[in-house]
């Protein structure tokens, strides 16, 4: 018997994330994998990780893991001004002109 | 014709003694024949196999110098590599009848080099599973014993090769899958080293796990096909990795005397299967006969690696697997009365059972309020696990370890408990988490099953631990045995 328990609320939640329909009839069948998928989870908190120690074949560190940082973004006026058919006196687009003639 | 190396059929054709067309006409026999039970090919291109085979006898005739070694040897590819004149379904009814604009990477090469693309081969949906029982397309069998599963997600491809009724096939390991059922069907498969070959076209279940590889009858065949698979290739897969040679074959003869193994204490102790262990055991003393050194190594967190792939896997699946709505590509259910539930029908129509129970394990792990509870915890166990290689390398050469706790199970046992099933993989995953190369060749039989063992090399070792498993095909005969009926 799993002792975690995943509601039909919280199953219906994943799902319409998932952009899923689960049917009623495997609603208990798909809440029962899920704790149980949990419990794996959760196994991973005997293990601490932040005692790893580095190796000398290792250059990485291993307990550190990369810090994304959002670097300061452009303006949008710097950016529009890179595109080579804006027009920065008007601030329009200009369309460029394709169809010399028809027919 | 049907049980010749690699070496032997390239003998043959240079020789003229036999041509491209007419080996190619013996393996779509074969399919014909052995198919309608095995299951393991799901699309067979004869029209397209002789019309290459011709070309490349045609070429031979007049330009031999033009041809490459691999040119006129016939393949089969798992169904998960895009193809542009044959259907790319992945096993899925999301994809039935999908035919792929571009050709991958992979089979590009094969093309290049002249091979004959004889057609695909059947695999657990979208890769997921380990019994090749998760397929639209219907189950596949094991050919030594068809009540039994030939092992997954590449069942096909090893069942195929397996069953002589090709040469060669290909295969991806994300968790186990090209080792697993090479353990399975008594053959050897190889994953190598995360990046070697190109995942372009090659569509993606797990993009930091996924790699293709070779399966064949033996260590060399599979060396021929890994050079001919492998490529640099930055353009299209920002993880392809330049490698120094792209020659397997040429360091197959040289001594492994000396070379230093490591034998895994988790993966030792206690195993459950005596007779598995025994013949793990025979192997081991073949190998110290060729004076190989034994050194135990310890891996005190690959224990954990379930856990760890069974998050992180699920949750690139299930954003790799996102764009299959229904609207650009895929299966689209028409009854649908708004594009929110043509999307949700699609979908849940369109994948089978083992998919959709991993996009939601994936869609939870990844949810607002999990995702570092879970998906970084299982990142930074992941590390872990490399820094075990990383440490055991600084002792060892290659590590060999078994390749699946048991034999093929059969048809439906597991297939109602997903779970114990994902206990299967747990030879297999610390490898693809420490993105190593690793070959499971078969060393005996129980129960007239084949069983496999695993050499797991340093990352980019793939000539040493093809050499190693050549130097053990050398002087035994398991990858020589073929299942009755396909002799």
């Amino acid at each position: 018997m799993s002792k975690t328990e995943i509601s039909e609320k919280t199953l219906q939640g994943i799902a319409k994330i998932a952009t899923l329909i689960v049917p009623n009839e495997s609603k208990e069948d798909m809440s029962r994998n899920l704790a149980k998928v949990v419990e794996l989870f959760t196994a991973m908190d005997k293990i601490k990780v932040c005692e790893t120690k580095k190796s000398d074949l290792c250059e990485i560190d291993y307990n550190k893991l990369r810090t994304d940082t959002c670097e300061k973004q452009t303006t949008d006026k710097n950016s529009k001004s890179t595109y080579c058919h804006y027009d920065n006196q008007s601030g329009n687009f200009i369309v460029p002109k394709v169809i010399e003639t028809e027919g | 014709m049907h049980n010749k190396s690699i070496e032997e059929i390239q003998e043959d054709l240079l020789s003229k003694k036999i041509s491209s067309q007419e080996i190619t006409e013996h393996f779509i026999k074969s399919i014909e024949k052995h198919n309608s039970k095995l299951n393991a090919v799901v699309h067979l291109d004869k029209e397209g196999a002789i019309k290459q085979a011709k070309h490349i006898d045609e070429t031979r005739a007049k330009e031999p110098e033009k041809l490459s070694k691999m040119a006129g040897i016939p393949i089969l590819n798992k169904d998960i590599f895009c193809t542009k004149d044959q259907p790319t379904t992945c096993s899925s009814k999301m994809l039935k009848n999908y035919m792929s604009p571009f050709d991958a990477t992979m089979i590009k090469n094969c093309r290049d080099a002249g091979m004959i693309l004889l057609g695909k081969c059947n695999m657990d949906e979208f890769a997921m599973g380990g019994s090749n029982e998760n397929s639209h397309q219907g189950a596949v069998k094991n050919p030594w014993n068809l009540d039994y599963v030939p092992g997954g997600s590449s069942g096909g491809s090893a069942s195929a090769v397996a069953a002589r009724i090709t040469p060669l096939a290909t295969g991806t390991d994300t968790g186990g899958s090209i080792r697993q059922p090479a353990a399975f069907c008594g053959i050897t498969g190889l994953k190598p080293s995360y990046g070697v070959i190109s995942r372009y076209g090659m569509v993606a279940f797990a993009s930091s796990l996924d790699q293709a590889g070779p399966m064949a009858k033996s260590a060399k065949d599979c060396a021929h096909l890994l050079a001919t698979m492998a490529s640099y290739d930055p353009e299209n897969d920002m993880t392809s990795v330049q490698q120094k040679s792209y020659d397997y074959t040429s360091g197959l003869n040289q001594s492994i005397s000396g070379l230093k193994v490591g034998l895994p204490k988790q993966y030792f102790k206690n195993f459950e299967d005596k007779e598995i262990e025994k013949l793990i055991q025979d192997a081991l003393n073949i190998y110290k006969k060729m004076g190989v050194e034994f050194i135990e190594v310890d891996l005190p967190d690959v224990e954990h690696c379930i856990s760890a792939y069974y998050t992180i896997a699920p949750c690139e699946a299930s954003s790799n697997l996102a764009r299959f709505d229904g609207n650009i590509y895929g299966y689209r259910d028409t009854s649908a009365t708004s594009i929110e539930d043509m999307y949700k029908e699609s979908r849940t129509k369109g994948f089978g059972n083992e998919v959709k129970r991993r996009i939601l394990m994936g869609t939870f792990a990844l949810s607002s309020g999990y995702s570092n509870d879970y998906y970084e915890k299982a990142q930074n166990l992941r590390n872990l696990i490399r820094h075990d290689f990383d440490s055991a390398w600084q002792h060892v050469d290659c590590i060999i370890a078994p390749s699946t706790p048991s034999t093929a199970f059969k048809l439906n046992e597991l297939l109602g408990n997903p779970f114990l099933m994902y206990q299967q993989d747990v030879y297999t995953i610390p490898v693809n988490m420490a993105e190593l190369p690793a070959l499971s060749m078969p060393i005996g039989k129980v129960n007239e099953l084949p069983i496999g063992m695993q050499i797991i090399g340093k990352k980019w070792a793939e000539s040493q631990i093809l050499n190693c498993a050549h130097q053990y095909q050398k002087v035994t005969p398991w990858h020589l045995e073929i299942p009755k009926g396909y002799e």
